[in-house]
């Protein structure tokens, strides 16, 4: 519960009644101090009254992306049997999270029944998150006393690292990309494969999909394939500095976006980080995956084994991007064979323009 | 007009009437206060939006400063009469509130109204205006939030319907209120308490009166006590009390004077008692609340034993009149205990040189002769009666009596011949030392209207009155009243409502205005007691059960069919329960409401119709029940019961008679 400005100075009204109430020994001052503390208590019961048996359903698409404003439709409803709910205020329970959510207004909720916003949230960082409810805030009846109470309604989403206008990673002319000839050819089916959040409508099998009761869509050939490799090491120097922490997160934007930009240019892109090689592929899908595991990425410590710095080495062309929280010698070796050299600790600046 | 201007309207009246209630505010404001707040009302109603300008407001406000220091210089005697004659005027530059935040101010300047209207009364109207305002105040309040919020989003719709919320909140902090009022712990030593100006100025009761001089009190209807006791309780209309305030011993022709030389101060008892006499359990005993009065008397009855109030010390003299060290200025409460009459005893006077001063003559040869005439040649307790009859009946009583000429004695036995309380008794006084007699004139209140609601005698000033006491050397100092009985014809206050109306306003008095760290204290051990026997009820309920326990038991053969029967009550209470706590009772629509329709498939089958176990029911209408005469009925009936069963709808009172009546039709009908 939180006292509000008026109800501050009503408090201290209060107060210097009740002092002069026993300085004066004046019954009817007596009174009065009483009146004004009852009001009070029955400010707390119909307040806490106004708030009991509230329920919210809310439903949150199961994407987002960071920095982004989030659509969504959110039911609040009133349980109670004879009261009507008054002045709620609702907002997302943010708990740890760096979220906006623009507060809702319901003047009046009827005991009974519900109503419907359509709310807006953005997160501000990526991530799976976990809204844990929505606090509704009421200041009825006086106004002089805030009780909240957070009504249940639990909800997951991924956020995908915020995606920004880049330059296009693709290759340069040519530097061919000999990974997947095969799949050059004329214009036609290059094969089936199940429906991905993203995918074109348009591309859906409607008799394959009818037939395994499942949504199938054609994947085309296309005349051209051109493939952009993107090396994210996600590595933390030995002893970090918590700016190396905004660099990563910087560092997953920046792949991000570039595996986006790349994807919207129409070429196949792979992205290898120290987590495992993501295989190689195209269109809104293959983005999505690329995007979720970026989601959720975090910095990789040293492990023996490690085969990034290899792989790296053997690929074919064309050259890899390369993106680098920091400027790490692990990659001096490599670096003069890359495409592009990204180094997050200088601000984002290229370290060597090919 | 919106509920929030009739809601501010509403409370400014309220305020002005509670400053009203307390009787010290100009009237001339109240009436310009109360134009004030009609005139902005019609504004209101006629829509007319014009705001007042800022600078008309401030010059407003400057003015009703101005105004307020002039006051406290040259007119006004306290700064609270100022504070709220200048409140007043504020809540004009408030009342047609642009915002919040200035519907807030209002509100304030509001309640700063009813504060000082708490300093300046105790009148028990501020009951009733502090209830009307603590109504209108938990809506103001509503309202206020209800503008706040819609100043902060403009975007929300408006919230109607608060007035029945705030009546219900009202209620509630009236409840709480009234709790909170009472357990309040009294600290308070009334350290910067305002003392008021002594309610009620007696006449009468100095150590000189002139004659006459009570005839000014006789038309007041001011309640000067209340006096109660069970003895009054169980005989109100017994012969009348008369509470004695002053005797007076001398008389000068025109006024009558206290000569007694010394009073002493009485000791107190193991029970803080003043006492005069020793008391007995068998003593009459009296509670005497008397309102602020300006004298130090204490009214007593005759054979007064024992006086016992908030009195730092009380005195007596020679004559048995009581008083106080200084008069109060305050309500008092007392207690006095009197010998009952039974238990007379002749009062020793002593001396006989202290008996002379009640013989001195200070009448004219023609009242001697009078008295002579009128008394005869009796005992001296005939002669005074013979006395006392002779102005009972010979006297008229009134109360326009001009003034007199020459002695005002001879002027009311020989030429006027009428008169009040003061001149039957002065002349019985002057009659009586005429023939011998020692005799005295006593000043106080004749108590004769009872308070049937109460249960108290109504002392007002019109109630003062003479009397007389004569020593009788029998019976010692005997009371003599010559003024003519009845009560007079001018007391028109003393109607039912009038006493009920008092009655309130004693309750108040005693309840609010002087409940305190006492009564908490008596309440409190009255809970206390009340407990004490809950408890021991309880405590004696245990074994009373038990062995009514056995005794059914024994009576039953085992006591399993008990037993049956309490688990099936406490599973009939349990289902109650659970379908009151959850509001909708699921049986309705399975069960009791629904009920019609098996009756229709049980009238049905008995005409040789009968619905399948695999049909719906309305698969049964389209089916098997398709072909019969009362198919419309039966649909309707079917369309009910899929209403109820699975729409959770009820039934109309009308739909319910036409069931009935289509049901009495297939019964009736014969079999197919």
């Amino acid at each position: 519960m939180k006292v509000t400005p008026v109800g501050i100075r009503y408090l201290l009204l209060s107060l210097a009644v009740g002092l002069a109430a026993v300085n004066t020994a004046n019954n009817l001052l007596y009174l009065l101090f009483a009146m004004m503390l009852s009001l009070v208590l029955v400010s707390g019961l119909l307040s806490e009254r106004a708030l009991r048996r509230l329920s919210a359903t809310r439903t949150l698409p199961g994407r987002a992306f960071a920095d982004e404003p989030l659509s969504y439709r959110l039911t609040l409803a009133n349980g109670k049997r004879f009261m009507p709910g008054f002045f709620l205020r609702l907002r997302e329970s943010a708990g740890g999270l760096r979220i906006t959510a623009p507060e809702l207004v319901c003047p009046r909720l009827e005991p009974g029944t519900q109503i419907e916003f359509d709310a807006t949230l953005t997160f501000h960082d990526r991530g799976l998150h976990h809204l844990d409810g929505i606090d509704v805030t009421t200041a009825f009846p006086f106004g002089l006393f805030e009780k909240t109470y957070r009504v249940p309604a639990a909800a997951q989403t991924l956020v995908y690292p915020s995606i920004r206008r880049v330059a296009s990673p693709m290759p340069r002319p040519g530097a061919e990309d000999r990974g997947v000839e095969g799949r050059r050819g004329v214009e036609g089916l290059h094969h089936l494969r199940e429906y991905h959040v993203g995918d074109d409508p348009r591309y859906i099998h409607w008799k394959h999909s009818a037939r395994r009761a499942t949504l199938i869509v054609r994947e085309p050939e296309r005349e051209t394939s051109r493939t952009v490799a993107l090396v994210f090491s996600n590595r933390l120097p030995p002893d970090p500095l918590p700016i190396h922490s905004e660099w990563f997160e910087e560092a997953v934007r920046l792949t991000a976006s570039l595996a986006s930009q790349a994807i919207q240019d129409g070429c196949d892109v792979v992205v290898a980080t120290w987590n495992g090689i993501h295989p190689v592929g195209r269109g809104r899908p293959h983005l999505e995956r690329v995007l979720r595991t970026l989601a959720t990425i975090v910095p990789s410590p040293p492990a023996p084994g490690d085969r990034l710095i290899p792989w790296a080495l053997a690929r074919p062309a064309p050259a890899p991007h390369l993106i680098l929280v920091w400027d790490d010698p692990a990659w001096s070796r490599i670096r003069p064979l890359c495409e592009r050299v990204w180094v997050i600790a200088q601000r984002g600046q290229s370290e060597r323009e090919p | 007009m919106t509920s929030t201007r009739i809601a501010s309207h509403l409370m400014a009246a309220v305020g002005l009437a509670t400053l009203a209630s307390t009787g010290r505010i100009a009237a001339p404001l109240l009436i310009a206060g109360g134009c004030g707040v009609l005139a902005s009302l019609a504004v209101d109603a006629l829509r007319i939006e014009r705001r007042i300008p800022a600078a008309l407001l401030n010059s407003l406000i400057l003015l009703a400063l101005g105004v307020a220091i002039a006051e406290y210089l040259w007119t006004s005697h306290t700064l609270l009469h100022v504070g709220a004659h200048l409140l007043v005027l504020l809540m004009f530059t408030r009342l047609r509130h642009a915002d919040a935040r200035e519907y807030l101010q209002f509100v304030v300047i509001v309640f700063l109204q009813v504060l000082a209207s708490a300093g300046l009364t105790s009148n028990s109207a501020f009951a009733v205006w502090f209830a009307a305002y603590l109504v209108v105040m938990v809506w103001v309040l509503m309202q206020y939030h209800a503008m706040e919020e819609a100043e902060r989003s403009p975007a929300a719709e408006p919230c109607p319907g608060l007035g029945r919320w705030a009546v219900t909140a009202a209620l509630g902090a009236l409840i709480v209120t009234g709790l909170l009022f009472v357990s309040l712990p009294r600290m308070g030593f009334g350290l910067l308490a305002a003392t008021p100006p002594a309610d009620v100025q007696l006449i009468g009761f100095a150590p000189q009166v002139e004659v006459g001089s009570l005839g000014s009190l006789k038309r007041d209807p001011t309640v000067v006590m209340r006096v109660s006791g069970e003895t009054l309780a169980e005989n109100p209309l017994r012969e009348p009390l008369y509470l004695r305030g002053a005797v007076f011993d001398a008389f000068n022709g025109r006024s009558w004077l206290n000569t007694a030389p010394v009073r002493r101060s009485l000791p107190l008892d193991g029970e803080r008692r003043f006492v005069l006499e020793r008391v007995q359990p068998r003593f009459d005993v009296y509670t005497v609340k008397s309102e602020p009065i300006d004298v130090p008397v204490i009214f007593t009855p005759s054979r007064t034993a024992a006086v016992a109030g908030p009195f730092s010390a009380v005195t007596v003299d020679d004559q048995r009149t009581f008083a106080m060290p200084y008069a109060t200025h305050a309500r008092t409460t007392y207690q006095i205990w009197q010998r009952p009459a039974a238990q007379a005893t002749p009062e020793s006077e002593g001396s006989s040189e202290r008996m002379e001063r009640y013989l001195v003559v200070d009448g004219s040869a023609r009242l001697a002769r009078l008295a002579r005439e009128t008394a005869g040649e009796n005992t001296p307790a005939a002669q005074a009666k013979a006395i006392e009859r002779f102005l009972k009946r010979h006297y008229a009583y009134t109360l326009d009596v001009p003034a007199p000429v020459g002695a005002p004695i001879d002027d009311f036995l020989f030429r006027r011949r009428s008169g009040f309380c003061e001149h039957f008794a002065s002349a019985m006084v002057l009659m009586l030392r005429a023939v011998g007699i020692p005799s005295r004139l006593v000043n106080g209140f004749l108590v004769q209207e009872w308070n049937e609601y109460g249960a108290y005698y109504l002392v007002r000033q019109g109630d003062a009155h003479a009397w007389v006491e004569a020593y009788l050397p029998e019976r010692g100092w005997v009371r003599f009243d010559p003024t003519p009985s009845g009560l007079p014809a001018d007391r028109p206050w003393t109607g039912s409502v009038e006493h009920y109306l008092d009655h309130l306003r004693s309750s108040w008095d005693r309840y609010v205005v002087e409940f305190g760290l006492g009564d908490q204290s008596d309440a409190l051990q009255r809970i206390e007691r009340e407990w004490e026997a809950a408890r021991n009820h309880l405590t004696a309920w245990g074994p009373n059960a038990a062995a009514s326990w056995r005794t059914l038991r024994d009576a039953a053969a085992g006591g399993w069919p008990i037993a049956l029967v309490a688990v099936g009550l406490l599973g009939i209470a349990a289902l109650g329960w659970r379908r009151w706590r959850h509001g909708r009772p699921r049986g309705h629509t399975g069960g009791l409401r629904v009920e019609f329709y098996a009756r229709l498939l049980r009238a049905l089958a008995g005409r040789g119709v009968s619905k399948p176990e695999s049909s719906t029911p309305w698969e049964f209408t389209t089916g098997e029940a398709a072909g019969l005469p009362w198919i419309g009925e039966i649909r309707h009936i079917t369309g009910c019961y899929y209403r109820i069963r699975y729409g959770g709808e009820g039934l109309a009172p009308a739909e319910r008679q036409a069931i009935e009546r289509a049901l009495a039709m297939i019964e009736r009908a014969p079999k197919i």
